[in-house]
């Protein structure tokens, strides 16, 4: 408990940095940051009044606090362009984006697993060698090449999936899923490279375990111990790095997004940075940015729950 | 650029080559990996004094025209000569890499040796700054700096830069903690050397190996960062070619003609696999654990 603590303490450090980072942001505008915020149309009047909404004319420190306390609220200010509250509009994009992360990690997972377990029981052998020689060119493939590719092969030559589009899940959940096959692949395919190396690595050094051993000499079934005695020592590293491939996958999902048209958080995000909404982009920073820091938060606690002795150290010191 | 780098981590070392003595030599796919890195970063340099047309020139050729003698890649939708557009791509494709790497290595670098070396508070400092560089998602934090800051080749450089600085920080201060404990280092101390001599003569050197390989991998991290965000039309503004605009601009006529995207993806893609293998070979090249002493 001492330790969910400490680094619950952590966790609130980490964030007040994160927002305060993203909140600095704005400095980096050239000039009056009032001008910049709206535009080339600018009144005096416009100028005035978003000086006061933004505190502008205060210290810093003042108005991070000021700041942070409205996005403690959920609220993010609002967007110059369409004055739509950014909060909405974030509100109507998170979805498509969660989509997306979830079910690309379930592929990734779905695939990496099984694959790293049988090429981890015969290192050297020919699955093992085609899938490390495969997993290290999809590596080499980032989504946006990844993604024209298939585009080509199943929508322009075999036209299986539509290219571009996206239905909502609740309008019709049969074309949801159709329209997200492609993007989910595109983006799985980075992370399936990296789980595949690890898992495989991992459960090549506890099969020479001894108790690993111990259970082949009791006559047990192949299976069962690489699934119950092999995989789940395994898995801590698997979690670990799934953790900090968190922010390697939110870049892939805007680029992803960017290349089928989903109206997710990153065509919202690359939308309002060509036309210049800058308090969009800020709210959406803020936003990914704390998601990032509170899943790795998440995967620690989990690391604690799947591996004993990361407990047993903490009770004994 | 922590999450791509994780990746490269090398697996166990296999059962059958531990305490095998294997002579030191890098494999075919290490040199022709060299060889394709040498001829990209040959024709980058010497771009301008090649018999090239202009990227930027317009029916330099009949539009989307196959390969020829005289345009070796064929031409784009707008009859600009691809092979020229790829050779000046990889201008910007290469200075961006190797820029933001080498910025990356030396303050990334200089603070991982001091934290390393000096441990206590000074490395709890550098550690925590180092946490915080690494708590943003590294493509949103580009983009984010680049909405606010502007686009142009000078600040995609900084900070890609700035984003290699906190994985190169962890690699050399976790091989510097190793090294400062050896007899060489203690025997240096105690013969009354200062601490700038020790870290620059006796730890760097020693740490050097190790960190110019990883540094080979950052360089393709770097550069797929680049083609990304000028894949989203955030890097060097079009008309200027680079690999990114010009896979986004070739894939809005995948359906007439695919070349225009397949070209520079796969360029782009065999020199992250050239840097890849060149980095991963030089490692283990590197590596005491391999080479059984």
């Amino acid at each position: 408990m001492a330790l969910l603590a400490r680094r619950l303490v952590q966790l609130v450090g980490v964030l007040l940095v994160v927002t305060f980072f993203s909140y600095l942001l704005l400095n980096l505008l050239p000039g009056n940051v009032a001008v910049a915020v709206l535009g080339p149309n600018a009144t005096a009047a416009g100028i005035a009044h978003v000086t006061a909404e933004l505190h502008l004319n205060q210290p810093l420190p003042q108005r991070y606090i000021e700041w942070l306390w409205q996005v403690l609220q959920g609220n993010f200010g609002e967007s110059y362009h369409t004055h739509e509250a950014v909060s909405t509009s974030l509100a109507q994009r998170l979805p498509v984006t969660i989509e997306l992360l979830v079910i690309s990690q379930i592929l990734a997972f779905a695939f990496a697993i099984p694959l790293g377990i049988l090429a981890a029981l015969r290192p050297g052998g020919w699955l093992d060698n085609i899938s490390s020689i495969t997993a290290f060119g999809f590596l080499a493939l980032p989504p946006y090449v990844l993604g024209v590719i298939l585009v080509l092969i199943f929508a322009v030559s075999l036209h299986w999936f539509p290219a571009t589009g996206y239905t909502p899940f609740l309008t019709d959940p049969g074309a949801n899923i159709h329209d997200m096959i492609l993007p989910s692949i595109t983006l799985a395919v980075g992370s399936l490279a990296v789980y595949l190396r690890v898992l495989r690595a991992e459960m090549i050094a506890t099969l020479q375990e001894d108790y690993i051993t111990m259970a082949v000499a009791k006559g047990m079934p192949t299976w069962r111990i690489l699934t119950r005695h092999a995989l789940r020592p395994s898995t801590i590293a698997l979690v670990t790095v799934a953790g900090l491939n968190v922010g390697a996958l939110i870049g892939g999902a805007f680029l992803v997004e960017y290349i089928f048209a989903l109206p997710g958080v990153g065509v919202l995000a690359i939308e309002s940075i060509f036309s210049k909404d800058y308090l969009v982009v800020q709210g959406i920073v803020v936003v990914v940015a704390v998601a990032y820091v509170v899943v790795n938060f998440c995967v620690d606690l989990l690391y604690l729950f799947l591996d004993p002795r990361a407990r047993g150290v903490q009770t004994l010191g | 650029m922590a999450e791509a780098l994780v990746a490269i981590e090398d697996p166990a070392v296999l059962p059958d080559t531990v305490g095998v003595r294997q002579p030191r030599r890098f494999t075919v796919l290490f040199w022709i990996a060299v060889v394709w890195l040498v001829l990209i970063i040959a024709l980058a340099v010497f771009a301008s004094v090649l018999p090239l047309d202009s990227p930027t020139q317009v029916f330099a050729c009949i539009p989307n025209s196959a390969p020829s003698w005289h345009h070796l890649l064929g031409c784009d939708e707008l009859g600009r000569d691809m092979l020229s557009r790829i050779v000046f791509g990889a201008r910007v494709s290469l200075e961006v890499g190797f820029t933001a790497v080498f910025i990356g290595l030396v303050f990334g670098g200089t603070a991982g040796l001091v934290a390393g070396y000096f441990g206590g508070k000074t490395d709890l400092i550098i550690s925590s700054a180092m946490n915080v560089l690494l708590a943003f998602p590294a493509l949103v934090l580009a983009l984010a700096v680049i909405a606010f800051l502007g686009q142009s080749l000078r600040n995609v450089i900084l900070i890609l830069g700035l984003l290699s600085i906190a994985p190169l920080a962890r690699l050399v201060r976790a091989s510097t903690v190793v090294y400062a404990q050896r007899e060489f280092v203690t025997a240096a101390r105690m013969m009354g050397f200062r601490s700038r001599r020790i870290l620059f003569r006796e730890v760097l050197p020693n740490v050097m190996p190790s960190t110019l390989s990883f540094a080979i991998v950052a360089v393709a991290v770097a550069i797929v960062a680049e083609g990304a965000l000028s894949f989203l039309g955030l890097s060097v503004r079009p008309p200027a070619p680079t690999w990114g605009n010009m896979i986004a601009e070739g894939s809005t006529y995948l359906s007439e003609n695919a070349w225009l995207a397949l070209c520079p993806a796969a360029v782009l893609c065999l020199t992250v696999l050239a840097l890849n293998f060149a980095g991963d070979g030089l490692r283990s090249f590197f590596d005491v654990k391999d080479s059984a002493l």
